[in-house]
């Protein structure tokens, strides 16, 4: 039993323990051996909460032993990304500036999962306030893929992708504001759900953007992130954005049967950008759902970058407001990665943000014609394999738009599920991307593209006890490119208004991004007409 | 009143980003109004709580969150 316990699912978990074949106990001790035969070499924990664990699992064994079965995830071992609140214990979204940051309460889903029945392992890697990265220079290292760990897990929920894909728990939470959820998901091998903005609370949970913070399920199944799902929806008053909604059985709508579904393929998305092993994977994806019934036909949406101008617009404003103090006062207490992407907003202009919301209102309405037409979309889940961590270019996420990014714009679920491997062994990606608030269907054709499909059955091979793999990460770039005497003036101008105090490695790549910042305040322009209102609209604040 | 070379060049940046040509009767308004607007701006209290919230925050247009 012991060998199987590796890789358990929740669903197979569930079943043993409810049967009362296989104790929680017993899951939990071979989970933490696990933690301490890998862990060493793949970083996925911030905290490991050991003691904790057992003694969850102990009153859960004792529960259910009494006749009290809370459901599937009672006595299951998860993890939480280091940015959800948990009473008593350590919550430092991977930063210096909260490394000593001990929550008295829980966040709302991290209160849920243990209401369910859960037991916590512990505190996942993410990327510094869940933003930026891999960075070396942060109080703990980045978490490494269970696949190759020379490589990057993508992020920034890159330990809880990590702790899944190895094993080391069976079901995880991350959040996604541009991708990460899914891009970690995409590159190791797992699924993961973004969740449509609103249904799940982020209420206590370290924020990075308001507009587009969502929490979401990491597992190694699709079956698996809607037993979790299940678990952690529901209005909740404390959150601003919190959506009154019907919750429906997601694991109930996992039939297999997808025949008779119409779904959009968005090809535009990795033509020109994707490598042959990923397009070769989607072409193959594509044959898979035709296959089980499906209408797939070809369609498209915006470019990646027009939903790319709107979110960084919107996400790195809000970002750099929630900072603004420490980026003031001790921005050296940050990572170089995350400063280069939070420094560049002092660059947006308030007129920009507003018509970014304007822009996200005009594409809500744009993709209603697309919902009409299609019961789903699918592309890639990221546009090559996992790059080595030695590759990655501080500074690079202005240049280019992701492939994850627009459906954080246009705001519902959107899941990734493994479609293949590389010639390397390392994992390739399927996006299904659904209607706002339809999770049920993009679990039901992502759970039938995982049946009928067999990546599931691979796991990545690791030795446990073995040492870690060294990594020289590459250097953060330290001079400053020759920008024209206006762009200049104005970085300058804007650095002097907001206050900042820059070193010559942060003025260097301050100037690197300040094109392209300024480029995408540009492009929001418009023209708009007049009544074009913004995304987000005033709300009184509840009563709670 | 700007009258300080750095202030009048923030204004010249600011005025060119924003992409607006003014004539210098407008430009000298500018300047006069630059100070009181910097002023307001820097009002706004900056010490505060990362859990403060939007006062606008996001929604679904209703037909989207109907479906």
């Amino acid at each position: 039993m012991t060998a199987e316990l590796k890789t358990i699912t929740i669903a197979e978990a569930a079943r043993l323990i409810e049967a009362k074949k296989l104790s929680p106990v017993e899951l939990t001790e071979a989970k933490l051996a696990l933690v301490e035969g890998l862990d060493g070499q793949l970083d996925s924990f911030v905290t490991l909460t050991a003691d904790l664990a057992i003694q969850k699992a102990r009153a859960a064994e004792a529960e259910i032993a009494a006749g009290t079965y809370r459901g599937p995830l009672h006595g299951i071992p998860f993890g939480l990304k280091d940015i959800y609140n948990t009473a008593g214990i350590l919550t430092t979204a991977q930063s210096k500036i909260l490394i000593d940051h001990i929550p008295e309460r829980d966040a709302t889903t991290t209160a849920m999962m243990h209401a369910a029945g859960g037991v916590l392992m512990g505190k996942l890697t993410t990327h510094e306030f869940a933003h930026g990265g891999p960075s070396f220079d942060l109080p703990w290292p980045p978490a490494r893929n269970p696949w190759n760990p020379e490589h990057f897990t993508g992020g920034s929920s890159s330990g809880s992708a990590a702790a899944v894909a190895a094993g080391l728990v069976v079901g995880a939470l991350g959040s996604d504001t541009g991708g990460s959820v899914r891009i970690p998901a995409a590159l190791t091998g797992i699924a993961g759900l973004k969740t449509t903005q609103g249904l799940v609370s982020r209420h206590g949970v370290v924020p990075n953007s308001f507009t587009f913070d969502t929490c979401g399920p990491m597992a190694w199944t699709v079956e698996d992130c809607a037993i979790l799902l299940q678990a952690i929806t529901g209005y909740d008053a404390r959150d601003a954005s919190s959506a009154e909604h019907s919750v429906p059985d997601y694991r109930a709508a996992l039939s297999g049967d997808i025949r008779g579904l119409k779904i959009g393929v968005l090809r535009h998305f990795w033509t020109d950008n994707a490598d042959a092993e990923t397009a070769a994977a989607m072409e193959a994806s594509l044959d898979v759902l035709s296959g089980l019934g499906a209408t797939v036909e070809e369609t498209q949406i915006r470019p990646p970058q027009d939903y790319y101008d709107v979110k960084i617009v919107i996400a790195e404003s809000e970002l750099y407001a929630t900072h603004e103090k420490e980026l003031r006062d001790r921005p050296g207490d940050f990572g170089a990665d995350f400063l280069s992407r939070a420094f560049p907003a002092c660059l947006f202009r308030a007129v920009d943000y507003i018509q970014a919301q304007r822009q996200q209102r005009r594409i809500l309405s744009e993709m209603r014609t697309v919902y009409t037409k299609y019961d789903a979309l699918v592309t890639v889940g990221a546009a090559a394999p996992a790059m080595r961590l030695d590759a990655h270019k501080m500074g690079e996420s202005w240049e280019h738009p992701n492939v994850t990014t627009p459906f954080n714009v246009t705001g519902g679920p959107a899941l990734v599920v493994c479609n293949g491997y590389s010639a390397a062994g390392l994992p390739l990606s399927l996006q299904i991307v659904g209607r706002p608030f339809d999770e049920a269907t993009v679990l039901r054709i992502g759970d039938a593209y995982e049946r009928a499909t067999e990546w599931r059955a691979r796991r990545p091979k690791l030795t446990e006890g073995a040492p870690q793999v060294p990594v020289t990460p590459a250097e953060a770039p330290t001079v400053a490119p020759d920008l024209d005497a206006e762009t200049t003036d104005i970085v300058e101008a804007r650095v002097v208004r907001a206050g900042l105090t820059l070193d010559d490695g942060q003025r260097a790549r301050l100037y690197a991004a300040a094109p392209h910042a300024l480029a995408m305040g540009q492009r929001l322009r418009g023209p708009r007409p007049w009544e074009e209102a913004p995304a987000n609209v005033f709300r009184f604040p509840r009563r709670v | 009143m700007v009258d300080d070379k750095v202030s009048r060049r923030e204004v010249a940046a600011l005025v060119k980003w924003a992409g607006m040509e003014l004539s210098e009767a407008q430009f000298e308004q500018f300047c006069e109004a630059f100070p009181h607007a910097a002023r307001m701006i820097e009002s706004l209290p900056r010490d505060r709580s990362r859990w403060d919230e939007l006062a606008n925050v996001f929604e679904f247009p209703p037909e989207d969150a109907e479906q």
